[in-house]
């Protein structure tokens, strides 16, 4: 252990004239530090180490004081205080009263101190006395040794440099063996040294490991800079192209079932991006003409994509700085990711089974209904935060308790809970941040509820539905293929509360577009138009979000509805007085448009009607 | 939760004020789920219980502790019209009454009310019914409801202290035993048995949670035919029910750390509202007490070392509280 010196002291809050502070820089045991008046709330000593230490031992000796805090700081952030020795009893009350005891010492160990604080380095300590229990006495210490670790920690910082040198030294080699394999794309040389700056593909596919090749993104830029307009006109059927290959080479690997259309799926895959292609504009210059001088390196290089340089490229993708768009790489990446992913599922009471989390700021009754919420989803509540934990649901920004978690874990509103519970489906956390400028991101996914009943019925639905909003609950129910259709489509519609717009809206509309194109695109498949030509009068008799819900229904499949009874070839109703009033319409129980909804065709009425 | 009583003060002129304002806090905990203005409430009545004179208006009231405005304007619309609109309607409520009722059997809280509520479950017998929506706790409160709901004369009480105090030493003379509560606030009556247990071996740097000191006790206390049921048993709580005489009596005994012994048996002889009083006073003068320990605040906010503390008064004495004796802190 060696001693660490003061070399000054830097501030008292007040000394004796015949105790001054500068006596505990003595080795004299002696002589002591005193506060001026009797009865100070506190007095405090902040003094100077010889040099940055880790500190291991201090060793106090009292001077009449009843506690001793100690704090310290580095000259660098002189104003921040870290506590390393909480407050801590060196007389007790009746000793303070009977005026005895009161030079005890006390050594105090590493092993006491706060941890985080005690494994950096200081070279400030702060000592805060009191002595609350004798008001008429003067206090102080009589001395302070302070001591370090045997090995200080400057060759241990040593070896962390040489550490994270060589590392570097390893990747550069890494990446210069890659370029040496391909230092020509296209007509463009890859430059030796572009080094760190250097930046991969990655910004639509390679991401999710479905394609990626080695290619230089300032590269893929500066090839868009140079004819923009060449590129952009070509892209979207160069990208239906890509996506083709895609979907084929995703079909080999995931052995997507057989039934589903894929033809239908590549369409909606082209034509999502084509729309996207409208709206990005100029802001997706640099991201298509990426793709499309990948694609154009696919030809040239087919060969090139082995399993090594997917690996390679990919820890690279995340350092996608050069794109000064609105959006952040890691936003891309998430939503890139969930593009492609199937939707993953889950039992409804095991939806939040990894959260846990902590509550701030609601009060009872919403408090424990939150809770009891989550609860059922499978989430794990705890009472304060801790390292287990990884969502605060919070009703406030700046609360104490999100100060604390903020960058340790997901801070969302309340509306999380209660969406994923109503939708019964694990949501984004990501669009009820409540805090924008919190930047964590970590472990975001979205869990879908796993329904053992493939053909759930609708109508059945709808009768035990509580919620009011019923889109929510076809949306709930798509383990359905069947009505994933609708629900998809009806979804559009309903872009208010969209969970998908919330999951984005904190990002330009660049990101937004994206995900709303991204969302068909996993999801959309042609609707049949069984309904066509067919006009639909809805009865009276219907409740509003019955007649809501038919109509969206009837829509999808390209019904018409009509205002009056005349003219139409089915009237939707459970009340009799139509059969009287009407006699050549056939009336349908709602319960048919569910049918032929769930067969995919016009079901015959016979059974249905009344 | 065992309801609350006010100061047994017989010749409370305030008594009708009081009765109203607990109506008042009962409502606001089970069916509003507000706790703050229950507490509020409570604290009002207290205040009026111990009052010694009977208060004429609102105004008046307001000088006493804990009546603000809006209390204070309940009080004069009771003064006015002897009723008050708001209990009227409370009283009305269909809820509340069965929430009263539900909230009887011990293990059933207002959450588990509103639940039972929302079941279709209304009344004790149909709680009888359909014991398959009750946990065990709650199965024994509804099997005990009659028992558990009589208060405990002391003496019986003192009865049980003996029995439990010599089978204990038979087992280990080193064992520190005290029924905290009402008990030792020196009521003559209690709602439950609050017993506080704590041995050497059994500190809060050495918890080991595979400790069996409790079990044995509980054990020992069984084999003596004292405890008769079993609610919870775990490494430092035990839940059930005990008999001596002719009803069962709920009984809590909780294993404390040796350190912390004092902490705990200040905190479990409460009232509640003297913790919270005390506790308040504590952080006054720059500390933080809680069943566990006591602390100094350090200057940036982060409690110290827990201080070492002998006996009662040694906490008292540290945040400069002058000492009450367990009767006295019938808030």
């Amino acid at each position: 252990m060696a001693h660490v010196k003061f070399s000054r002291v830097i501030s008292v809050s007040s000394e004796d004239s015949k105790y001054p502070g500068d006596n505990l820089l003595k080795s004299d045991i002696s002589s002591c530090w005193k506060c001026k008046n009797v009865g100070e709330k506190q007095a405090v000593i902040i003094l100077q180490l010889e040099k940055l230490s880790q500190i291991h031992s201090i060793h106090i000796g009292n001077e009449n004081s009843a506690f001793i805090e100690i704090l310290v700081s580095r000259s660098a952030a002189p104003d921040v205080y870290e506590v390393l020795q909480v407050a801590s009893l060196l007389m007790s009350v009746k000793d303070a009263k009977s005026d005895k005891n009161k030079n005890v010492v006390r050594f105090f160990e590493y092993e006491g101190f706060s941890k985080p604080i005690a494994n950096q380095s200081w070279d400030r300590i702060k000592i805060v006395c009191s002595q609350p229990f004798n008001k008429y006495i003067q206090y102080g210490l009589s001395f302070i040794k302070v001591y370090s670790k045997p090995n200080d920690t400057g060759e241990k910082r040593k070896d962390n440099i040489i550490d994270t040198f060589t590392l570097k030294k390893k990747e550069l080699a890494k990446e210069n063996d890659l370029k040496n394999n391909q230092n020509f794309l296209g007509k463009f040389m890859l430059k030796e040294n572009e080094g760190e700056d250097q930046i991969v593909v990655g910004s639509f596919f390679a991401r999710k490991n479905e394609i990626s090749k080695n290619i230089s993104t300032a590269v893929a830029i500066r090839a868009a800079s140079n004819d923009p307009k060449n590129h952009i006109s070509n892209t979207s059927k160069r990208l239906s192209d890509v996506l083709h290959d895609l979907n084929d080479s995703k079909r080999k690997r995931k052995n997507v079932p057989e039934n589903n259309d894929m033809n239908d799926y590549r369409r909606s895959v082209a034509g999502s991006l084509l729309y996207k292609d409208n709206l990005l504009e100029e802001e997706c210059v640099k991201n298509e003409s990426k793709t499309s001088t990948k694609e154009q390196k696919q030809n040239e290089n087919e060969k090139a994509t082995n399993s090594a340089s997917v690996a390679s490229n990919s820890p690279k993708v995340s350092h996608l700085k050069k794109n000064s768009d609105n959006m952040t790489s890691e936003v891309k990446q998430r939503i890139i990711k969930e593009e492609f992913k199937k939707p993953k599922r889950k039992p409804f009471n095991r939806l939040l089974e990894d959260v846990v989390f902590v509550i701030s700021g609601y009060q009872n009754p919403l408090r424990s209904e939150l809770r009891s919420k989550a609860l059922q989803m499978g989430a794990k509540y705890k009472v304060d935060w801790n390292s287990t934990c990884t969502h605060l649901i919070c009703a406030f920004t700046n609360t104490p308790k999100s100060n604390q978690v903020r960058g340790n874990g997901w801070i969302v509103s309340k509306n999380w809970i209660e969406d994923c519970y109503s939708l019964r489906k694990r949501l984004l956390c990501y669009g009820y941040i409540l805090d924008k400028s919190d930047t964590y991101s970590k472990s975001d996914e979205e869990i879908w509820e796993q329904t053992d009943n493939e053909n759930t019925d609708l109508p059945n639905l709808i009768n035990n539905s509580e919620s009011a909003d019923l889109s929510k609950n076809c949306y709930s129910n798509e383990a359905n293929n069947s009505k994933t259709i609708c629900t998809s489509k009806l979804k559009k519609n309903i872009s208010e509360d969209d969970i998908f717009n919330a999951d984005t809206d904190v990002d330009s509309d660049y990101s937004n577009s994206i995900t709303e194109s991204n969302y068909e695109t996993i999801n959309l498949k042609v609707l049949p138009e069984f309904f066509e030509t067919k006009n639909f009068y809805l009865g009276t008799d219907l409740e509003k979000s019955l007649i809501k819900i038919l109509k969206r229904y009837i829509i999808s499949f390209k019904g018409n509805i009509l205002d009056n009874v005349d003219n139409v070839n089915y009237i939707i109703s459970g009340d009799t007085k139509y059969k009287e009033i009407v006699t050549n319409t056939p009336v349908v129980l709602p319960d048919w448009i569910w049918e032929c909804n769930d067969q995919r065709t016009l079901v015959p009425i016979d059974d249905y009607v009344i | 939760m065992i309801k609350r009583k006010l100061p047994e003060n017989s010749n409370n002129v305030n008594n009708d004020f009081c009765d109203f304002l607990m109506e008042l806090a009962e409502y606001e905990k089970n069916v509003s789920r507000n706790i703050y203005k229950f507490n509020a409430y409570r604290k009002a009545a207290s205040t009026l219980a111990s009052h010694p004179v009977r208060i004429k208006s609102g105004q008046e009231a307001k000088k006493l502790n804990g009546i603000g405005d809006k209390i204070a304007s309940k009080l004069d619309e009771f003064i006015e019209t002897g009723q008050l609109e708001k209990v009227k309607k409370i009283r009305e409520d269909n809820t509340n009454s069965i929430i009263n009722t539900l909230t009887r059997v011990s293990g059933i809280g207002p959450a588990k009310a509103k639940e039972l509520i929302a079941d279709g479950i209304e009344t004790i017998e149909d709680l009888r019914k359909h014991t398959e929506k009750l946990n065990h706790h709650q199965i024994i409160g509804l099997k005990y409801l009659e028992d558990f709901e009589t208060k405990i004369p002391r003496e019986e009480i003192e009865q049980i202290e003996v029995v439990m105090r010599s089978k204990i030493s038979e087992l280990d003379s080193q064992f520190e035993i005290i029924i905290c509560g009402s008990y030792r606030r020196g009521k003559q009556e209690s709602g439950d048995i609050d017993v506080l247990i704590s041995h050497p071996s059994y500190t809060s740097h050495d918890t080991k949670s595979d400790n069996k000191l409790l079990e044995n006790v509980v054990n020992v206390l069984k084999s003596c035919q004292l405890i008769v049921e079993t609610i919870s048993l775990g490494s430092v709580k035990f839940m059930g029910a005990c008999r001596i005489a002719k009803r069962s009596r709920r009984l809590d005994i909780r294993l404390t750390p040796y350190d912390q012994y004092f902490c705990a048996v200040l905190y479990f002889t409460g009232s509640d509202l003297f913790n919270k009083e005390m506790r308040a006073h504590a952080l006054n003068n720059g500390f933080t007490l809680n069943e566990y320990t006591l602390r100094k605040i350090g200057s940036t906010g982060v409690p110290g070392e827990p201080l070492l503390v002998t006996c009662e008064e040694d906490i008292f004495d540290y945040i400069d509280y002058p000492y009450k004796k367990p009767e006295e802190r019938n808030i």
